[in-house]
């Protein structure tokens, strides 16, 4: 083979590895001609930037929870968008388990890890601090430095809104590099001379270049899980492992491997920072481990909840574990029901919650099967059939879908949903939801609340950008 | 503008990939280019122009993704990009070596064999994103692929 053959055949090869391309994000007018200057050092994603402190100033005089659906202010709600289902008043309990999480902890770099309105992840500097802040009104109530030397790549909470731990790596100015991680316990307690404390704890490391797919935190606070490959992207790269350590002496108390490197999970590929707290969930007892599955063996494959028994003998992640739901793709026509950007379950164990791309008029009601699914990107077009990001649910004891809220754009890219946070019975849900809807291509986000019926906008600003990357 | 990034948005976010070795860089270079261009529209004589403008702007981008890393660790600047698209792009042995070898390559040599031979430009379409004269590509692209050629003969 000449050197011209394999410079063509590497060509081809890379064609094959590339993601569709994020769709184009321009200011909504174009600004005077200027002569020509230097380029502001690390300009990148003006539509989506907002400085922390701008933020952190606003945020203290904005309003709470707007109700997006039942007021009269038509106006609120951005073009395009139609809730699903009936809205009466009110957002849901303000207190017990049911309840919005009064606090949030959020990576504070204003984009680290956003997603492009094409679904794409932009890359920025990786975070550095993180910040405590109330969820309804977004008022920061302390932010914590990282170590020297290092940013934070992650962070989990337990179900008390008190308890979290945070994963740091060593800082590198490539935003796609890996690391080992140190792991932190983050204790918040608002309104004290210290309102948050951080203590190093004595979890593992897990390599120098562990890709981590996801973490987190039982409910109880005491176990942090942490789905991982080893030496990620590497020759010598490892077979996906799913292990659990005790968050108070870091010992490994299960470990669950995968068949091969291939073999792994849903998020696989994205080993960049900062590290997923939503492909894995905990139910309520602290017994039973959900994970978020799909083989990288085949972008057409079905997307699968599996969960692992923590009482139960075996540490195969897929012999010892069951599948309890899957989004089946069809293999014949590589399409799907809905497509889900996360998945996870109910800490009761009884329902899925998916932040959904869905068609837009969603079989609600059915049994899960062939449907049809995404197209990349659509540019500023009319939205393919399943271009209506949402949540979604699914009984996983009747596998029926539920659609509680949906958006329907008129002019879109890839929308895109994600769970940040869920109701221990699914009843109230927070989601990330992200689209385009005019020739701009310019991104619209919004922090959706779907509580007991009511469909509500966390209006304070920032919101979508801060609690993208915020664990409850 | 949505138009001609439409069209040519993968291709160039290819050649970013080439010289960068990871996507979601070379997309973030790519945004930018084509930012540069919309501020620029009005001055913009000539609409054909605005391909290869936007074809010199990337070039131009991942100089500075490669200079700014190159300054923040010389120790590393051999493995520029490669450990990134590894981790992003599982590639086989024999690709990886290609995209290590190119990186091995003087940044003129590694454009000009990138531009030519990999994206198939013509000399006068490499020449005009280069900013150099056709001669000049023509022999960078040669130096160019007889270093790549003795680079993959090495023995690791």
């Amino acid at each position: 083979m000449t050197i011209e053959d394999r410079l063509h055949d590497f060509t081809r090869v890379i064609d094959d590895a590339m993601r569709p391309v994020r769709p184009l994000d321009l200011p909504p007018t174009p600004e005077p001609a200027r002569p020509a200057r230097r380029r502001p050092h690390g300009r990148r994603w003006p539509g989506l930037l907002v400085p922390l402190g701008a933020a952190v100033a606003v945020a203290a005089v904005a309003a709470t929870l707007v109700v997006v659906r039942g007021l009269p202010h038509v106006a609120a709600r951005p073009p395009g968008i139609a809730a699903i289902s009936p809205v009466p008043a009110g957002s849901g309990p303000a207190t017990g388990p049911e309840a919005l999480p009064e606090f949030f902890v959020a990576l504070s770099h204003p984009d680290a890890g956003m997603p492009g309105p094409g679904g794409g992840v932009s890359t920025t500097p990786p975070p550095d601090p993180v910040v405590v802040g109330e969820t309804r009104t977004g008022r920061v109530l302390a932010t914590v430095n990282p170590p020297a030397g290092a940013t934070f790549a992650g962070l989990t909470g337990a179900a008390d809104d008190r308890t979290f731990v945070l994963d740091a790596m060593p800082r590198q100015d490539n935003p796609v590099a890996v690391g080992p991680r140190t792991w932190y316990l983050l204790r918040v307690s608002p309104g004290t001379a210290t309102p948050a404390q951080l203590v190093k704890l004595s979890i593992p490391s897990i390599g120098s270049r562990p890709a981590i797919e996801g973490i987190a935190l039982s409910p109880d606070g005491t176990k942090l899980a942490v789905l991982f490959q080893p030496d990620a992207g590497s020759p010598a790269a490892g077979r996906f492992t799913l292990a659990v350590y005790a968050v108070a002496d870091g010992a490994l108390a299960h470990r669950w491997t995968g068949t091969d490197p291939y073999h792994g999970t849903y998020d696989y590929g994205s080993a960049a920072p900062p590290d997923d707290n939503r492909t894995l969930s905990w139910t309520a007892d602290g017994h039973r481990l959900a994970f978020a599955y799909r083989s990288s063996k085949s972008p057409g494959s079905s997307l699968s909840l599996r969960m692992v028994d923590l009482t139960r003998p075996g540490n195969g992640l897929f012999a010892d574990s069951t599948v309890i739901l899957t989004i089946a793709v069809s293999a014949t026509t590589g399409k799907s029901a809905i497509s889900c950007e996360t998945l996870g379950i109910t800490s009761d164990g009884r329902t899925a919650v998916c932040g959904a791309n869905m068609p837009r008029f969603p079989r609600t009601g059915i049994v899960l099967d062939a449907y049809t699914r995404p197209s990349p990107w659509t540019g500023c077009a009319r939205p393919t059939d399943l271009n209506y990001p949402g949540i979604a649910e699914v009984s996983l004891a009747s596998r029926k879908l539920r659609v509680i809220y949906q958006v329907r754009p008129q002019c879109m890219g890839n929308g895109q949903s994600t769970t940040l946070w869920a109701s221990p019975s699914g009843q109230a849900v927070l989601s990330y939801i992200g689209y385009t809807n005019d020739p701009s291509m310019r991104p619209h986000t919004e922090v959706i609340l779907a509580s007991h019926g009511s469909i509500t906008r966390l209006a304070w600003p920032g919101a979508a950008t801060l609690l993208y990357n915020a664990a409850f | 503008m949505t138009a001609l990034y439409q069209a040519h948005a993968p291709g160039l976010v290819r050649l970013a990939m080439m010289m960068l070795g990871d996507q979601p860089a070379a997309e973030d270079v790519v945004q930018d280019a084509f930012l540069g261009l919309f501020r620029r529209w009005d001055s913009l004589n000539d609409p054909g122009r605005a391909l290869p403008y936007v074809r010199s702007s990337v070039l131009n981008g991942c100089r500075d993704v490669i200079r700014k890393s190159a300054r923040r660790d010389r120790m590393e600047l051999v493995d520029l990009g490669t450990a990134s698209a590894e981790a992003s792009v599982l590639l086989a042995e024999e690709h990886r070596e290609v995209l290590r070898a190119l990186h091995r390559l003087p940044a003129r040599q590694r454009e000009a064999v990138v531009l030519r031979h990999c994206l198939s430009l013509t000399e006068a379409e490499a020449a005009a994103a280069m900013n150099i004269s056709r001669g000049t590509v023509k022999s960078a692209s040669s130096r160019g692929l007889a270093a790549l050629s003795r680079i993959l003969k090495e023995k690791p």
